[in-house]
């Protein structure tokens, strides 16, 4: 990675544009430029990539643009930039392991390939960054942890403290910040996980609240701590400072990102080019070995699971897998609520066609696009992790295949806002026993057949 | 066609188009020709209500409504001009506080809304984002606006809108603003817990439920 004082240089004195002008013209403009150039479409025919000149333009037009326009430091309204032999250099480093957590549930993630049936993707499971109530958080994490298949927890965020609103950058927030790690660490030694890896920080958005949280008994140094970078290309000193946070202190960092559709980005194919030039600089500025990123979500509707997104996920996860050693990780957000066939089948699209696209982890899944609270559980984790297990035998035109019949299923559903809510975590688990409901465990069993028919084959 | 519909239609397609050399060429030849501003200003409603359309379509992406919000803007202010100097009132059908709540920096989905309440014809004072509670109520009595619309994308920093509303309360102002807000987390629900006027799931909802605030 670059060093953090290399790139503060450049946030002084590179290239000065007005934040608007990079957003609305010099962004775009050079995106649609090289979508033309290299002949990047979406053509609505497939729901993941088959063509591999296709998955390989991309990553070259994404050098293109990291080149071409750089990141952009909103705080100095400066880019910060970067040659293309310095960019090569730096992305032939990523070693394509790593190890996060401690002790006996220590685990090394290891990068996957294109139809790699080698391993399946490992998944943590999680809210990824929904909320999840102080009165639930801790069975939640237990019920995670207990799951045989899952790997690791990503925290939820806690929407209130002692019945008091979270107001970033005040005291409760870092009272928020610690608490939300720590009683996610009481989940994980009820379920006899001490060492289970954890992504975090979620209540806090403030800097000071994400540090507070680095503390005895809260995020340990093997623990992911979460570098969310802001959408399109740009950045800003707080999130330098979180990496200066990872970097100095030696702690594992965890870049994540969170892309538009529709937004300035454009479309399927010029967001997938922005995606992967996203993932090359965070990992140039952060080193984290791992590039998390949601399903570009739809601007209008908020969903991420329609076969557009679909495609333009898989192209990225494509793109980095077949290019690079940086390993992918999807939030797999359906936009049904948990306990519902409709979650099932997207999260079999979502993390089937990424597992197929060289994924090397997953998050969640988490219902509602993680955008409500209580709506997570351990068995989605357990959903997740057999479904990608299922798909990581599977061939790329199979998949793809599948993928298309099953997002019929559910398209016209989220595009129109009218997937169903879904059950809340205290609705479809026994809470004494922390064991999912006879319902939930029969809907899945139920749904399992259903995808073992259209083609899946569970272990 | 006359000179005056051949311009309208030049216009109108300009616009649609995103073409903004074109559609100041044309806003200065209607403004030479002494044509009724009014008039102009209408087409290229009409036309950013395409752009709109093009928008929801995925067609067109928020660069392009955003640059259209600003070309009609120029347009407007141009034609604003000239029926202020023939004693004519502004077009703008009311003025919109708009900002990112205190401790968020999330913008997009901000930005949309501040796009498309332009497109729809509205005065639009953005605040940015990470805006605290007194700076939007100052700003929105500084604009004599009784709207705000405020977003929060963070779970950690919805309670802002609480900050707004409790801020209103203890001012003895609340009955003089409504306030509109949305965001990923925010919900209908939500809104009606706290005490929101108003809650729009999307940008074309926010349009709908300003023009229903202003006409109040």
């Amino acid at each position: 990675m670059l060093n953090i004082l290399d790139t503060f240089n450049r946030s002084l004195s590179g290239k000065v544009i007005e934040e608007k002008n990079f957003d609305n013209r010099v962004l775009p403009q050079k995106l649609m430029e090289l979508a033309k150039e290299y002949d990047i479409k979406y053509t609505g025919e497939e729901i993941m990539p088959l063509d591999m000149d296709l998955i390989d333009s991309v990553y070259s037009a994404a050098i293109d643009l990291l080149v071409d326009v750089g990141v952009y430091n909103a705080s100095t309204s400066r880019v910060i930039e970067f040659d293309e032999k310095e960019i090569k250099n730096h992305m032939a480093t990523c070693a394509g392991r790593e190890e996060y957590g401690s002790g006996n549930d220590k685990i090394t993630l290891v990068k996957r390939n294109m139809e790699d049936n080698s391993r399946a993707p490992v998944v943590f499971g999680g809210t990824g960054g929904g909320g999840m109530s102080q009165e639930y958080i801790v069975k939640h994490a237990q019920s995670i942890a207990q799951e045989p298949l899952v790997k690791g927890i990503h925290t939820p965020t806690l929407p209130y403290l002692y019945d008091m609103d979270i107001k970033a950058g005040t005291p409760i927030e870092l009272m928020a910040a610690r608490s939300e790690i720590m009683w996610t660490r009481e989940g994980l030694y009820r379920a006899g996980k001490p060492g289970f890896p954890i992504i975090g920080v979620m209540s806090a958005v403030s800097t000071e609240g994400q540090f507070f949280a680095d503390a005895p008994g809260a995020l340990r140094p093997e623990d992911m701590h979460t570098i969310c970078f802001m959408n399109d290309m740009k950045l800003d000193w707080a999130i330098l400072n979180k990496i200066a946070n990872t970097s100095l202190n030696n702690y594992k960092p965890l870049s994540c990102m969170c892309p538009i559709l529709g937004g300035y980005t454009g479309g399927p194919a010029t967001t997938a080019i922005a995606t992967v030039a996203e993932g090359i600089y965070t990992y140039l500025l952060t080193g984290s070995e791992l590039y998390v990123m949601t399903a570009p979500l739809n601007m209008m509707t908020g969903e991420g699971s329609s076969p557009h997104a679909v495609w333009s996920t898989s192209l990225v996860m494509a793109s980095l897998a077949r290019n690079t050693d940086l390993m992918t990780s999807l939030y797999v957000f359906p936009s049904a609520g948990m306990c519902t066939e409709m979650f099932m089948n997207e999260t079999a699209v979502l993390a089937g066609a990424t597992t197929v696209t060289g994924a090397s982890h997953f998050v969640g899944p988490c219902g509602l696009v993680g955008a409500q609270t209580d709506c997570s559980s351990g068995m989605d984790g357990r959903i997740c992790a057999e479904i990608s297990m299922a798909a990581s035998k599977m061939s790329l035109e199979d998949m793809n295949e599948f993928g298309l019949e099953l997002a019929k299923t559910y398209t016209e559903a989220v595009t129109s806002g009218k997937a169903p809510a879904g059950k809340k975590f205290y609705e479809c688990y026994d809470l004494k026993n922390v064991r999912p409901s006879q319902e939930f465990e029969d809907l899945w069993a139920s749904s399992k057949a259903k995808l073992s028919d259209m083609g899946f084959d569970f272990e | 066609m006359s000179v005056e519909d051949e311009l309208l239609e030049e216009g109108y397609t300009a616009l649609v188009e995103i073409n903004e050399g074109k559609v100041e060429e044309v806003v200065n030849e209607w403004i030479e020709g002494n044509f009724d501003p009014v008039k102009l200003v209408n087409k290229l409603a009409e036309a950013m209500a395409e752009v709109g359309k093009k928008f929801e379509s995925m067609e067109y992406f928020l660069p392009q409504v955003m640059i259209g919000a600003e070309i009609m803007e120029k347009a407007n202010k141009a034609l604003s001009d000239k029926m202020a100097a023939e004693g004519v009132t502004s077009v703008s059908l009311g003025t919109v506080v708009l900002a990112t709540v205190e401790g968020d920096i999330h913008d997009l989905g901000k930005n949309l809304v501040g796009g498309m309440l332009k497109t729809a014809g509205f005065n639009v004072v953005d605040l940015g984002t990470d805006v605290p509670a007194s700076k939007i109520i100052a700003a929105a009595k500084e604009n004599n606006t009784h709207l705000i619309a405020a977003s929060a994308l963070m779970s950690a920093t919805m309670s802002s809108f609480k900050d707004i509303l409790g801020l209103l309360d203890g001012m003895g102002i609340r009955d003089q603003f409504k306030l509109m807000i949305g965001g990923a987390p925010i919900t209908q629900e939500y809104a009606d817990e706290i005490g929101a006027d108003y809650y729009a799931q999307n940008a074309a909802e926010a349009v709908e439920i300003t023009k229903k605030a202003m006409a109040m």
